[in-house]
């Protein structure tokens, strides 16, 4: 922020003058004085709320969840796990769906539809054919569709210039929020961050692409991607930037960091790709 | 977590618990919200600037939460707390009960007012910030500040007016 070009309007109101010995912003009107002084020495809640509040913080670190404001505007990446959930249930659903509607479309055959205690039409499954509702016991989904093997034999990119970002969350490791991996995920970010502090951007954007490779959908990954922006300018990867930024903003709409990189990124100009394929090793 | 994280935090926690309080959330919430904003503030403590105090760094977070909370809440009267009356026994009571009605009479009059009034009301008045960090905080241009806050003022004053006359007999 620029030093005001002019100065504050003197107020309107005789209420705004100011008293010569204090600072203009903070001052408000005489009648409003003896409210904002008692709000200004509004106590502490008690150590029992703090505490509470810590508990809190630490139980949700712990165990990677989300508080019951958490989608209160955006803030962090989402977290994989309910989107997991949601998949499974979804398709045990399916798979139970059809099968009830195999059953009760046929007529039954299998042995075990003697025991079946309701409906005669409707053969019990056997238990094995049964997709149970636990996840721990849920029988996998039917047969995947054949696997592209296109996809599986392209090489896969060794020293990517960019970090490709998945618009959705992708398969993390398991733990992810837990303290350890939490860490883990600092320290590369941190990592990142202190190689472009000191101007080494093409190390800045290897610790990126480690987190990127560790955690894809992790807890830092707006940090991760903010610094990597930041990298991408400082190697004079100026289009790649511009790319990176653009799905940034689409992705993180109302992040904190999207108006300093909207500063740093240059609008237009030309576009330079310096090199900086081949961060030295993962 | 980092292992500064607490120790930076903890002193915080009080002090955030009030703010949120001022930034309109409910009694009932404030815990909750405390809670999301040090979960935001974890994920991004690596990037705080160490030369800066920490407050107004966390201040921008919590002002964002709780405009977010303002604008799904239909709700926002804030009412005594028990935790608020059980402060105002100890010590004088008369005094301490009068500060308490001055702190709600003043907390009512401020969340009658547009949200941007309250933030910036907030931020600078009651938090003492210079105007140019509360802009650059908002979002604002800074003669856009000015103005908002000279205006949020007098109807704070008006507002503050208005309740005084209400609750006299």
């Amino acid at each position: 922020m620029t030093a005001p070009s002019k100065p504050p309007q003197k107020p309107v109101s005789g209420a705004d003058e100011l008293p010569a010995h204090e600072s203009p912003d903070s001052v408000v009107p005489p009648e409003l004085r003896p409210f904002i002084d008692a709000e200004r020495e509004r106590p502490n809640p008690s150590a029992e709320a703090v505490e509470r509040i810590r508990r809190g913080v630490e139980r949700h670190l712990d165990a990677g969840t989300q508080t019951r404001f958490s989608d209160l505007g955006e803030a962090r990446p989402r977290s994989w796990r309910p989107v997991v959930t949601h998949a499974l249930t979804f398709g045990i659903g399916l798979v139970a769906g059809a099968m009830m509607h195999a059953a009760w479309t046929t007529p039954a055959q299998n042995p075990s539809a003697v025991a079946a205690p309701t409906r005669n039409a409707a053969p019990m499954h056997s238990p094995e054919s049964v997709p149970s509702a636990s996840p721990h016991h849920a029988a996998p989904p039917a047969p995947p569709a054949p696997a592209p093997t296109a996809a599986t034999e392209e090489p896969q990119p060794t020293a990517p210039s960019v970090i490709h970002h998945r618009s959705s969350p992708a398969p993390v490791p398991s733990g992810v929020g837990s303290p350890s991996t939490l860490e883990r995920e600092r320290i590369l970010v941190e990592e990142a961050r202190v190689a472009l502090r000191e101007g080494r951007a093409q190390d800045a954007l290897v610790a990126c692409r480690r987190h990127a490779q560790e955690f894809p959908g992790g807890m830092m990954l707006e940090d991760r991607w903010s610094l990597e922006v930041r990298a991408l300018v400082a190697s004079g990867n100026t289009r790649a930037a511009r790319q990176e930024l653009h799905q940034f903003e689409t992705r993180f709409p109302r992040s904190l960091h999207r108006r300093s990189l909207r500063a740093l990124v240059p609008i237009s100009g030309p576009d330079t790709a310096a090199q900086v394929d081949s961060p030295s090793g993962p | 977590m980092s292992g500064d994280f607490w120790e930076v935090m903890q002193p915080e926690l009080g002090w955030m618990h009030v703010q949120i309080r001022r930034l309109g959330v409910h009694d009932a919430d404030l815990e909750d919200v405390a809670q999301e904003a040090c979960l935001r503030i974890a994920q991004r403590w690596a990037e705080r600037d160490l030369a800066r105090h920490v407050r107004p760094w966390i201040l921008a977070f919590l002002v964002r939460l709780c405009s977010d909370y303002r604008k799904r809440s239909r709700n926002r009267r804030v009412h005594y707390s028990l935790e608020e009356s059980r402060m105002a026994g100890e010590g004088d009571p008369e005094q301490k009960v009068r500060a308490v009605e001055a702190r709600e009479l003043l907390l009512c009059a401020l969340h009658s007012l547009p949200d941007d009034y309250q933030e910036i009301l907030v931020l600078v008045v009651l938090n003492e910030l210079a105007v140019t960090e509360a802009a650059e905080m908002l979002g604002l241009p800074l003669n856009t500040a000015y103005t908002r806050l000279r205006r949020a003022k007098l109807e704070l004053a008006a507002a503050v007016r208005r309740l005084t006359l209400k609750g006299q007999p």
